[in-house]
């Protein structure tokens, strides 16, 4: 029963959508959910999990660049978990051009203690999260093309 | 502003003597993406979050134990 346009009554459960994607879609899907993390399922309408997973990632990762100073996301100097930062799409580009500028002014050698250490686990398991996303929107369009399972309301 | 919040990413934070703590917020954030990704209902993600973070910290606490054991008896 629909009451006006577009609305529907709250006592009516939720329906799963079912909607077709194309190839387009799914790399445009793909290449949100790196650049931003969560964009991927918020392209797809899962709104609510797009701004958890938001938040998720990105509390992770500025918690690392708090602790580990914004230095540690650089290539030069552990380059596997830059590899892992990375999936953190638009975080890590602008943070790595920011630490090759700060490398330049500061000048002075990366300790590797504690800090460090920190920072770059949290700043590469936020990457390696933002990973787990991505493949999570890719597939989750893929079975609701495919019709195996509707994508959830919310 | 730009440069009050950029120093704010400049020094690093001593965590030396608190580091073990810090398995709190990544265990909590990874156990809350995890169940994102696999929960059916977006009301479901907190319980089953929940669940899976007391699992690694309780885990985490026992192979503490095992370990400690191994080593001192």
């Amino acid at each position: 029963m629909i009451t006006a346009v577009g609305q529907v009554p709250e006592n009516m459960p939720k329906q799963q959508t079912t909607t077709k994607f194309t190839t387009a879609d799914f790399i445009r899907a793909a290449l949100l959910a790196w650049f931003i993390p969560g964009g991927g399922h918020f392209y797809l309408g899962l709104r609510k999990r797009a701004v958890l997973l938001f938040v998720c990632v990105e509390v992770t990762f500025f918690i690392g660049l708090y602790i580990g100073t914004i230095r540690i996301v650089n290539p030069a100097h552990s380059f596997l978990w830059f590899f892992a930062q990375a999936f953190t799409g638009l975080n890590t580009i602008v943070s790595h051009l920011w630490a090759v500028r700060l490398d330049k002014v500061q000048a002075t050698v990366l300790i590797r203690n504690w800090s460090y250490y920190m920072g770059v686990l949290y700043t590469g398991v936020a990457g390696l999260m933002n990973l787990l996303a991505i493949f999570d929107t890719v597939i989750r369009a893929g079975r609701a093309n495919s019709g195996q399972v509707p994508l959830p309301a919310d | 502003m730009p440069a009050v919040l950029g120093s704010f990413f400049h020094q690093p934070l001593p965590v030396a003597d608190y580091w073990l703590w810090l398995v709190f917020p990544i265990c909590l954030a990874l156990s809350l993406v995890y169940k994102t990704t696999r929960a059916a209902r977006f009301r479901d993600i907190f319980p089953a979050a929940l669940l899976l973070f007391a699992t690694m910290i309780g885990g985490f606490i026992l192979l503490t134990i095992a370990i400690w054991l191994i080593t001192f008896l």
